[in-house]
């Protein structure tokens, strides 16, 4: 099967971009969330060295149960992470769910994952993003569209995913759309895996 | 958006179709696009195989680029249900009647903190 441009490109950007130092998470620390979602999804919890337990279970519980996920249980992530840290962190475990399953499902091979690239972490901040009807910052009320806006390389993460592999903003308005599949089976498909996912969203 | 997207195109749907494979769906290949959904999704040793089988089915019915976009829209779902389950997003002061009678559709509970504020 030959995968079309658009989505090898957007792969080999992401598993690159994975390595790399992130915003609020070093290389190391950022290809052993990935690593610890991957287990996670096995059955298994990896306590990664250099992530510590605690953060290693949040990675695990975002990975296979983020709908028993409430605001206790993200209030007390606020002891041992910063809320900045908490949205990359999900962005990561969200974002390579996703690229893993489409491989998967696509029957394409699965990709390894890259050797982490020194560097500390930008702490670039994002301006305007605060707490707004969400447990975590965000730039305007929270939502889909911004839920990773306070964290500004995996808010652009997020979208360059989105619009290759479902629909960009332009398309979403759109529900008459035929990207390949009609709008109707797409949200089909979005439905059946929001319920296996018990996400109400 | 499912409603929404059907209700634009005329197309006959009743929501308990997304739980229910006996509901009334008149979604073109609906029943191929749940299957597909349903193994991609699935784990157990027999995951994989029942896999290749509907994808093979998927691909010959509507060809590999539809194939392509069905994984395409599973694994954005994948991302967007974390995402959104960890942000904790509320959605208006109260929750409205049509949610509530749609997580009865669904037998889901409205997450606590909608309209908390």
């Amino acid at each position: 099967m030959q995968l079309p441009d658009d989505y090898q490109q957007m792969l080999d950007q992401q598993y690159a971009r994975l390595a790399a130092p992130g915003t609020w998470w070093n290389g190391a620390e950022r290809v052993a969330i990935v690593a610890t979602m991957r287990r996670a999804q096995q059955g298994e919890l990896e306590i990664a060295q250099c992530l510590g337990e605690k953060i290693s279970r949040f990675v695990h519980k975002v990975s296979i149960a983020a709908h028993e996920i409430d605001e206790t249980y993200v209030k007390a992530a606020g002891l041992f992470m910063t809320p900045l840290q908490v949205v990359e962190l999900t962005a990561l475990v969200a974002q390579f769910s996703a690229l893993d399953t489409f491989l998967y499902g696509a029957g394409l091979a699965a990709r390894g994952l890259p050797q982490p690239i020194t560097g500390d972490p930008s702490e670039l901040e994002v301006k305007g993003a605060k707490l707004m009807r969400g447990w975590f910052p965000t730039r305007g009320i929270a939502g889909a569209p911004n839920c990773f806006s306070a964290v500004a390389d995996e808010h652009k993460a997020l979208h360059d995913i989105h619009s290759i592999i479902y629909l960009g903003m332009e398309e979403m308005a759109d529900l008459n759309i035929v990207k390949d599949l009609h709008r109707s089976q797409i949200e089909l498909l979005a439905a059946r895996t929001s319920n296996y996912n018990d996400c109400f969203y | 958006m499912l409603r929404a997207s059907c209700e634009e195109s005329g197309i006959a749907i009743d929501l308990s179709c997304i739980v229910d494979d006996t509901a009334k769906c008149d979604v073109e290949h609906a029943a191929l696009l749940l299957a597909f959904a349903d193994s991609v999704l699935a784990t157990g040793p027999d995951a994989e195989p029942t896999l290749e089988n509907v994808r093979a089915q998927l691909v010959a019915n509507l060809g590999e680029a539809r194939m392509f976009r069905a994984a395409g829209v599973v694994a954005n779902f994948q991302m967007m249900n974390r995402a959104l389950d960890v942000l904790g997003a509320q959605f208006g002061r109260e929750v409205s009647p049509s949610v509530v009678e749609l997580a009865a559709v669904l037998d889901m509970q409205v997450p606590s903190h909608w309209g908390n504020h």
